[in-house]
Protein backbone atom coordinates (compact mmCIF):
# COMPACT_ATOMS: atom_id res chain seq x y z
CA UNK A 1 0.00 0.00 0.00
CA UNK A 2 1.19 3.43 -0.96
CA UNK A 3 0.61 6.14 2.16
CA UNK A 4 0.50 9.48 1.87
CA UNK A 5 4.63 11.49 1.85
CA UNK A 6 5.33 11.19 5.23
CA UNK A 7 3.85 8.01 6.18
CA UNK A 8 1.59 8.72 8.87
CA UNK A 9 0.13 12.37 8.13
CA UNK A 10 -3.32 14.48 9.12
CA UNK A 11 -5.47 14.75 6.36
CA UNK A 12 -5.36 18.01 3.93
CA UNK A 13 -9.12 18.18 4.24
CA UNK A 14 -11.96 16.81 5.90
CA UNK A 15 -15.28 16.55 3.78
CA UNK A 16 -18.61 16.27 5.80
CA UNK A 17 -21.62 14.62 4.60
CA UNK A 18 -24.02 14.31 7.53
CA UNK A 19 -22.34 11.59 9.93
CA UNK A 20 -19.92 10.37 7.50
CA UNK A 21 -16.68 12.57 7.54
CA UNK A 22 -14.07 12.21 4.15
CA UNK A 23 -10.60 12.58 4.82
CA UNK A 24 -8.41 13.99 1.92
CA UNK A 25 -4.56 13.41 1.66
CA UNK A 26 -4.51 14.29 -1.80
CA UNK A 27 -5.74 17.64 -3.70
CA UNK A 28 -8.86 16.70 -5.37
CA UNK A 29 -8.31 19.48 -7.67
CA UNK A 30 -5.35 18.93 -9.22
CA UNK A 31 -5.83 18.23 -12.76
CA UNK A 32 -6.57 15.67 -14.60
CA UNK A 33 -9.58 14.94 -12.66
CA UNK A 34 -10.08 11.25 -11.92
CA UNK A 35 -12.82 9.76 -14.39
CA UNK A 36 -13.69 6.77 -12.60
CA UNK A 37 -14.93 5.49 -9.00
CA UNK A 38 -14.47 1.97 -9.05
CA UNK A 39 -16.34 0.39 -6.02
CA UNK A 40 -15.38 -2.69 -4.41
CA UNK A 41 -17.60 -3.03 -1.39
CA UNK A 42 -18.08 -7.14 0.38
CA UNK A 43 -20.88 -8.75 -1.67
CA UNK A 44 -21.68 -11.79 -3.11
CA UNK A 45 -18.32 -13.94 -3.15
CA UNK A 46 -16.76 -10.61 -2.57
CA UNK A 47 -15.87 -10.11 -5.86
CA UNK A 48 -15.66 -6.57 -5.96
CA UNK A 49 -13.42 -6.47 -2.78
CA UNK A 50 -11.28 -8.94 -4.34
CA UNK A 51 -11.26 -7.35 -7.84
CA UNK A 52 -10.47 -3.81 -6.52
CA UNK A 53 -7.79 -5.05 -3.98
CA UNK A 54 -6.10 -6.29 -6.68
CA UNK A 55 -6.49 -3.08 -9.00
CA UNK A 56 -5.14 -1.58 -6.11
CA UNK A 57 -1.88 -3.35 -5.49
CA UNK A 58 -1.20 -5.01 -9.56
CA UNK A 59 -1.46 -1.18 -10.51
CA UNK A 60 0.17 0.51 -7.50
CA UNK A 61 -2.76 3.03 -6.69
CA UNK A 62 -2.05 5.33 -3.86
CA UNK A 63 -3.83 5.95 -0.81
CA UNK A 64 -5.87 9.26 -1.05
CA UNK A 65 -9.13 9.42 1.65
CA UNK A 66 -10.69 7.42 3.98
CA UNK A 67 -14.07 7.28 5.55
CA UNK A 68 -15.34 7.64 8.89
CA UNK A 69 -18.18 7.85 11.11
CA UNK A 70 -18.37 8.52 14.85
CA UNK A 71 -22.44 7.50 14.70
CA UNK A 72 -22.83 5.71 11.82
CA UNK A 73 -19.31 2.85 11.45
CA UNK A 74 -18.45 0.56 14.01
CA UNK A 75 -15.25 1.73 16.13
CA UNK A 76 -12.84 -0.80 13.91
CA UNK A 77 -9.28 0.81 13.14
CA UNK A 78 -6.97 -1.31 10.60
CA UNK A 79 -3.16 -1.26 11.09
CA UNK A 80 -1.34 -1.82 7.57
CA UNK A 81 2.40 -1.49 7.82
CA UNK A 82 2.08 0.19 11.43
CA UNK A 83 -0.28 3.14 10.24
CA UNK A 84 -4.01 3.22 11.73
CA UNK A 85 -6.43 3.59 9.16
CA UNK A 86 -10.46 3.42 8.52
CA UNK A 87 -11.38 0.40 6.92
CA UNK A 88 -13.01 2.00 3.92
CA UNK A 89 -10.58 3.51 1.83
CA UNK A 90 -10.02 5.57 -1.38
CA UNK A 91 -7.19 4.67 -3.92
CA UNK A 92 -5.87 6.96 -6.71
CA UNK A 93 -4.01 5.82 -10.09
CA UNK A 94 -0.82 7.18 -10.91
CA UNK A 95 -2.32 8.99 -13.79
CA UNK A 96 -4.82 10.39 -11.75
CA UNK A 97 -7.55 8.99 -14.09
CA UNK A 98 -8.94 5.71 -11.68
CA UNK A 99 -9.92 6.33 -7.71
CA UNK A 100 -11.00 2.96 -5.97
CA UNK A 101 -13.03 2.63 -2.61
CA UNK A 102 -13.02 -0.46 -1.27
CA UNK A 103 -13.97 -1.30 2.48
CA UNK A 104 -12.16 -3.98 4.87
CA UNK A 105 -15.04 -4.89 6.50
CA UNK A 106 -18.81 -4.94 5.53
CA UNK A 107 -21.05 -1.87 5.65
CA UNK A 108 -23.72 -2.22 8.50
CA UNK A 109 -27.01 -2.32 6.45
CA UNK A 110 -28.18 1.18 8.09
CA UNK A 111 -24.95 2.94 6.86
CA UNK A 112 -25.94 1.61 3.57
CA UNK A 113 -28.06 4.65 2.27
CA UNK A 114 -26.08 7.60 3.63
CA UNK A 115 -22.91 5.97 2.73
CA UNK A 116 -23.96 5.49 -1.26
CA UNK A 117 -25.33 9.48 -0.79
CA UNK A 118 -21.94 10.35 0.30
CA UNK A 119 -20.13 8.39 -2.48
CA UNK A 120 -22.68 9.92 -5.08
CA UNK A 121 -21.93 13.81 -3.55
CA UNK A 122 -18.33 13.50 -3.05
CA UNK A 123 -17.89 12.11 -6.71
CA UNK A 124 -19.96 14.70 -7.99
CA UNK A 125 -17.60 17.21 -5.63
CA UNK A 126 -14.24 15.50 -7.39
CA UNK A 127 -15.83 15.99 -10.70
CA UNK A 128 -15.87 11.71 -10.88
CA UNK A 129 -17.73 11.28 -14.46
CA UNK A 130 -18.46 7.12 -13.76
CA UNK A 131 -19.01 5.24 -10.71
CA UNK A 132 -18.23 1.38 -11.84
CA UNK A 133 -19.70 -0.73 -9.37
CA UNK A 134 -18.14 -4.59 -9.31
CA UNK A 135 -20.18 -7.41 -7.69
CA UNK A 136 -21.07 -10.68 -7.71
CA UNK A 137 -24.29 -12.28 -8.20
CA UNK A 138 -24.96 -15.43 -6.92
CA UNK A 139 -26.06 -18.26 -8.75
CA UNK A 140 -27.34 -21.63 -7.64
CA UNK A 141 -25.14 -23.87 -9.87
CA UNK A 142 -22.31 -21.65 -9.65
CA UNK A 143 -20.10 -24.82 -8.77
CA UNK A 144 -20.80 -26.24 -12.50
CA UNK A 145 -19.95 -22.84 -14.08
CA UNK A 146 -16.14 -22.87 -15.61
CA UNK A 147 -16.43 -19.12 -17.27
CA UNK A 148 -19.13 -16.78 -15.35
CA UNK A 149 -20.89 -14.54 -17.02
CA UNK A 150 -20.85 -10.73 -16.69
CA UNK A 151 -24.41 -8.71 -16.59
CA UNK A 152 -24.26 -4.95 -16.94
CA UNK A 153 -26.71 -2.49 -15.82
CA UNK A 154 -26.68 1.25 -15.74
CA UNK A 155 -28.45 4.06 -14.12
CA UNK A 156 -28.50 6.50 -17.58
CA UNK A 157 -27.40 6.55 -20.64
CA UNK A 158 -24.48 8.11 -20.10
CA UNK A 159 -23.27 5.09 -18.21
CA UNK A 160 -24.60 3.18 -21.36
CA UNK A 161 -22.55 4.29 -23.58
CA UNK A 162 -19.57 2.66 -21.69
CA UNK A 163 -20.84 -0.84 -22.14
CA UNK A 164 -22.78 -0.62 -25.30
CA UNK A 165 -20.68 -1.82 -27.85
CA UNK A 166 -19.16 -5.31 -26.16
CA UNK A 167 -21.21 -8.20 -25.86
CA UNK A 168 -22.11 -7.95 -22.72
CA UNK A 169 -25.42 -9.01 -21.76
CA UNK A 170 -27.88 -6.38 -19.67
CA UNK A 171 -29.73 -7.93 -16.50
CA UNK A 172 -33.13 -7.66 -17.45
CA UNK A 173 -35.17 -8.73 -14.73
CA UNK A 174 -34.79 -9.99 -11.28
CA UNK A 175 -34.19 -8.42 -7.89
CA UNK A 176 -30.93 -6.79 -6.99
CA UNK A 177 -30.00 -6.25 -3.27
CA UNK A 178 -27.17 -5.14 -1.40
CA UNK A 179 -25.05 -1.25 -1.14
CA UNK A 180 -24.76 -1.85 -5.12
CA UNK A 181 -28.84 -2.09 -5.69
CA UNK A 182 -28.93 1.32 -3.43
CA UNK A 183 -26.09 2.73 -5.26
CA UNK A 184 -27.57 2.03 -9.32
CA UNK A 185 -31.10 3.44 -7.90
CA UNK A 186 -29.96 6.73 -6.20
CA UNK A 187 -27.40 7.31 -9.27
CA UNK A 188 -30.33 7.28 -11.63
CA UNK A 189 -32.36 9.52 -9.33
CA UNK A 190 -29.55 12.24 -8.79
CA UNK A 191 -28.73 11.90 -12.77
CA UNK A 192 -25.34 10.11 -11.92
CA UNK A 193 -23.47 7.43 -14.23
CA UNK A 194 -23.45 4.42 -12.51
CA UNK A 195 -22.45 1.06 -14.20
CA UNK A 196 -23.12 -2.23 -11.92
CA UNK A 197 -20.91 -5.31 -13.69
CA UNK A 198 -22.52 -8.41 -11.90
CA UNK A 199 -20.38 -11.80 -12.22
CA UNK A 200 -22.19 -14.70 -12.08
CA UNK A 201 -20.46 -16.06 -8.76
CA UNK A 202 -21.23 -17.56 -4.65
CA UNK A 203 -22.46 -16.27 -2.66
CA UNK A 204 -20.77 -17.34 0.86
CA UNK A 205 -17.57 -18.43 -0.86
CA UNK A 206 -14.81 -15.89 -2.21
CA UNK A 207 -14.47 -16.03 -6.12
CA UNK A 208 -11.16 -14.61 -7.06
CA UNK A 209 -11.98 -16.15 -10.34
CA UNK A 210 -15.44 -14.43 -10.95
CA UNK A 211 -13.03 -11.13 -9.24
CA UNK A 212 -10.91 -11.64 -12.71
CA UNK A 213 -13.66 -11.91 -15.15
CA UNK A 214 -15.43 -8.77 -13.66
CA UNK A 215 -11.44 -7.02 -14.08
CA UNK A 216 -11.27 -8.26 -17.18
CA UNK A 217 -14.58 -6.47 -18.25
CA UNK A 218 -13.75 -3.44 -16.77
CA UNK A 219 -10.06 -3.46 -18.16
CA UNK A 220 -11.89 -3.08 -21.58
CA UNK A 221 -14.08 -0.43 -20.49
CA UNK A 222 -11.87 2.28 -19.06
CA UNK A 223 -8.82 1.21 -21.15
CA UNK A 224 -6.42 -0.18 -18.48
CA UNK A 225 -3.93 -3.17 -18.57
CA UNK A 226 -5.18 -5.33 -15.60
CA UNK A 227 -3.46 -8.88 -15.42
CA UNK A 228 -5.02 -11.21 -13.84
CA UNK A 229 -2.81 -13.75 -14.03
CA UNK A 230 -1.42 -13.37 -10.91
CA UNK A 231 -4.68 -13.26 -9.01
CA UNK A 232 -5.52 -16.07 -10.19
CA UNK A 233 -2.61 -18.08 -9.10
CA UNK A 234 -2.68 -16.41 -5.44
CA UNK A 235 -6.95 -17.35 -5.49
CA UNK A 236 -6.33 -20.27 -3.15
CA UNK A 237 -4.56 -18.45 -0.76
CA UNK A 238 -6.72 -14.99 -1.02
CA UNK A 239 -9.94 -17.61 -0.19
CA UNK A 240 -8.06 -18.63 2.70
CA UNK A 241 -7.27 -15.16 4.30
CA UNK A 242 -10.62 -14.25 3.67
CA UNK A 243 -12.71 -16.78 5.19
CA UNK A 244 -14.09 -14.72 8.22
CA UNK A 245 -14.43 -11.43 5.83
CA UNK A 246 -16.68 -13.61 3.98
CA UNK A 247 -18.48 -15.05 6.93
CA UNK A 248 -19.28 -11.22 8.43
CA UNK A 249 -20.27 -10.12 4.62
CA UNK A 250 -22.99 -13.31 4.70
CA UNK A 251 -24.60 -12.01 7.64
CA UNK A 252 -24.60 -8.98 6.47
CA UNK A 253 -26.23 -9.75 3.36
CA UNK A 254 -28.81 -12.18 5.28
CA UNK A 255 -29.79 -8.62 7.39
CA UNK A 256 -30.40 -7.38 3.99
CA UNK A 257 -32.68 -9.69 2.83
CA UNK A 258 -30.23 -10.97 -0.18
CA UNK A 259 -32.67 -13.58 -0.56
CA UNK A 260 -35.36 -11.41 -2.32
CA UNK A 261 -32.45 -12.04 -4.91
CA UNK A 262 -33.66 -15.82 -5.56
CA UNK A 263 -37.55 -14.44 -6.01
CA UNK A 264 -38.91 -13.57 -9.40
CA UNK A 265 -40.71 -9.91 -9.08
CA UNK A 266 -44.47 -9.54 -9.06
CA UNK A 267 -43.81 -7.68 -12.46
CA UNK A 268 -42.27 -10.23 -14.01
CA UNK A 269 -43.68 -11.27 -17.73
CA UNK B 1 -56.07 -18.57 27.99
CA UNK B 2 -54.33 -15.33 29.57
CA UNK B 3 -52.19 -18.31 31.09
CA UNK B 4 -51.67 -19.79 27.67
CA UNK B 5 -50.58 -16.24 26.33
CA UNK B 6 -48.58 -15.88 29.09
CA UNK B 7 -46.41 -18.83 28.41
CA UNK B 8 -46.33 -18.47 25.11
CA UNK B 9 -44.80 -15.06 25.37
CA UNK B 10 -42.17 -16.25 27.78
CA UNK B 11 -41.54 -19.09 25.43
CA UNK B 12 -40.75 -16.34 22.48
CA UNK B 13 -38.55 -15.14 24.57
CA UNK B 14 -36.37 -17.49 25.61
CA UNK B 15 -35.97 -18.41 22.11
CA UNK B 16 -34.86 -15.12 21.76
CA UNK B 17 -32.43 -14.60 24.21
CA UNK B 18 -30.73 -17.83 22.87
CA UNK B 19 -30.23 -16.30 19.71
CA UNK B 20 -29.15 -13.35 20.84
CA UNK B 21 -26.66 -15.30 22.88
CA UNK B 22 -25.72 -17.77 19.60
CA UNK B 23 -25.55 -14.54 17.66
CA UNK B 24 -22.96 -13.07 19.94
CA UNK B 25 -20.78 -16.42 20.14
CA UNK B 26 -21.05 -16.48 16.46
CA UNK B 27 -19.18 -13.36 16.32
CA UNK B 28 -16.83 -13.52 18.50
CA UNK B 29 -15.53 -17.19 17.49
CA UNK B 30 -12.84 -17.02 15.15
CA UNK B 31 -12.02 -19.26 12.48
CA UNK B 32 -8.24 -19.40 12.75
CA UNK B 33 -7.17 -22.10 15.53
CA UNK B 34 -4.13 -21.26 17.94
CA UNK B 35 -3.26 -25.09 17.34
CA UNK B 36 -3.04 -24.48 13.74
CA UNK B 37 -6.20 -25.30 12.63
CA UNK B 38 -8.39 -23.10 10.19
CA UNK B 39 -12.53 -23.62 10.11
CA UNK B 40 -13.24 -23.80 6.51
CA UNK B 41 -16.18 -21.79 5.06
CA UNK B 42 -19.25 -24.31 5.12
CA UNK B 43 -23.12 -23.96 4.14
CA UNK B 44 -25.98 -26.42 3.81
CA UNK B 45 -28.58 -26.34 1.38
CA UNK B 46 -32.08 -27.59 2.00
CA UNK B 47 -33.98 -29.20 -1.08
CA UNK B 48 -36.94 -31.63 -0.28
CA UNK B 49 -35.44 -35.00 -0.76
CA UNK B 50 -32.01 -34.08 0.61
CA UNK B 51 -29.29 -31.84 1.73
CA UNK B 52 -26.09 -29.99 0.11
CA UNK B 53 -23.48 -29.16 2.13
CA UNK B 54 -20.45 -27.34 0.30
CA UNK B 55 -17.04 -26.93 2.45
CA UNK B 56 -14.63 -24.75 1.11
CA UNK B 57 -10.69 -25.41 1.61
CA UNK B 58 -8.62 -23.64 -0.44
CA UNK B 59 -5.25 -24.63 -0.35
CA UNK B 60 -5.27 -27.47 0.94
CA UNK B 61 -4.23 -31.20 0.03
CA UNK B 62 -7.97 -33.06 -1.25
CA UNK B 63 -5.56 -36.80 -0.67
CA UNK B 64 -5.65 -36.02 2.71
CA UNK B 65 -9.34 -35.36 3.13
CA UNK B 66 -11.45 -36.95 6.23
CA UNK B 67 -15.10 -36.83 6.40
CA UNK B 68 -16.34 -39.02 9.39
CA UNK B 69 -19.93 -39.73 10.73
CA UNK B 70 -20.38 -39.01 14.11
CA UNK B 71 -24.30 -38.89 15.24
CA UNK B 72 -25.22 -36.45 13.77
CA UNK B 73 -22.34 -34.19 13.18
CA UNK B 74 -19.97 -34.46 10.23
CA UNK B 75 -16.13 -34.26 10.88
CA UNK B 76 -14.18 -32.83 8.30
CA UNK B 77 -10.54 -32.33 8.39
CA UNK B 78 -7.81 -31.52 5.42
CA UNK B 79 -4.55 -30.77 5.79
CA UNK B 80 -2.91 -27.66 4.04
CA UNK B 81 -0.73 -28.08 1.07
CA UNK B 82 2.04 -26.33 3.14
CA UNK B 83 2.36 -25.04 6.63
CA UNK B 84 1.59 -21.71 6.42
CA UNK B 85 2.63 -18.50 8.79
CA UNK B 86 1.48 -15.00 8.75
CA UNK B 87 4.06 -13.10 11.68
CA UNK B 88 3.25 -9.50 10.77
CA UNK B 89 -0.50 -10.17 11.78
CA UNK B 90 0.31 -9.86 15.55
CA UNK B 91 -2.99 -12.26 16.37
CA UNK B 92 -1.50 -15.15 15.40
CA UNK B 93 2.46 -14.71 14.96
CA UNK B 94 4.54 -17.75 15.46
CA UNK B 95 1.52 -20.65 14.86
CA UNK B 96 1.89 -22.91 12.14
CA UNK B 97 -1.53 -23.65 9.95
CA UNK B 98 -1.60 -26.74 9.16
CA UNK B 99 -5.03 -27.96 8.40
CA UNK B 100 -9.15 -27.71 8.12
CA UNK B 101 -10.80 -29.04 10.93
CA UNK B 102 -14.90 -28.38 10.98
CA UNK B 103 -18.18 -30.07 13.02
CA UNK B 104 -20.95 -29.38 10.78
CA UNK B 105 -24.33 -30.63 13.22
CA UNK B 106 -27.06 -32.17 10.49
CA UNK B 107 -30.50 -31.63 10.47
CA UNK B 108 -32.26 -34.13 12.50
CA UNK B 109 -34.12 -36.17 9.05
CA UNK B 110 -30.49 -36.25 7.38
CA UNK B 111 -30.03 -40.11 6.43
CA UNK B 112 -26.46 -39.98 7.57
CA UNK B 113 -25.90 -43.63 6.21
CA UNK B 114 -26.43 -43.00 2.20
CA UNK B 115 -24.24 -39.46 2.08
CA UNK B 116 -22.39 -39.21 -1.61
CA UNK B 117 -19.18 -36.99 -1.73
CA UNK B 118 -18.04 -34.99 -4.54
CA UNK B 119 -14.54 -33.00 -4.63
CA UNK B 120 -13.88 -30.72 -7.37
CA UNK B 121 -10.11 -30.64 -7.29
CA UNK B 122 -9.35 -27.56 -9.02
CA UNK B 123 -11.84 -25.01 -6.99
CA UNK B 124 -10.89 -27.42 -3.86
CA UNK B 125 -14.60 -27.35 -2.89
CA UNK B 126 -16.54 -30.68 -1.56
CA UNK B 127 -19.84 -30.99 -2.38
CA UNK B 128 -21.80 -33.33 0.41
CA UNK B 129 -25.20 -34.52 -0.78
CA UNK B 130 -27.38 -36.62 2.22
CA UNK B 131 -31.07 -37.61 2.02
CA UNK B 132 -33.45 -36.54 4.21
CA UNK B 133 -35.32 -39.27 5.76
CA UNK B 134 -39.45 -39.98 4.74
CA UNK B 135 -41.61 -39.17 7.58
Amino acid sequence: MILPIGGVSRPRREVFYGDLIIYEYYDPYLEPHPEYLVLGLPDAGLVGSIASRHLVFSKKFAFIAEIDSPVRLPPITVVHNSIPISPIQLYMSRDRRIVTLLSETPIPIHTIYPMINTIINYAREINIKYLISLSGIAVPNRLQIEKPKVYWLASNSNARELIKETEIEELKEGFVVGPYAVLLKEARRKGMSNLALFVESFLDIPDPESAAEALKVLSSIINIDIDVKELLEEAELLKLKTRELMMQTKKALSEMQKKYEMQMPLMYQ
Amino acid sequence: MEFEEFFERMRRRVRELFEEIESEFETMRSMWGISGELEPLSSINAYPDHYEVYVDLPYSDLDSLSIEVRGHKLVIECRLKNELEFNRWYRYRGIKFRKYYTELTLPPDSDVSNIKIERNEIRKLIRIIIPRKKT
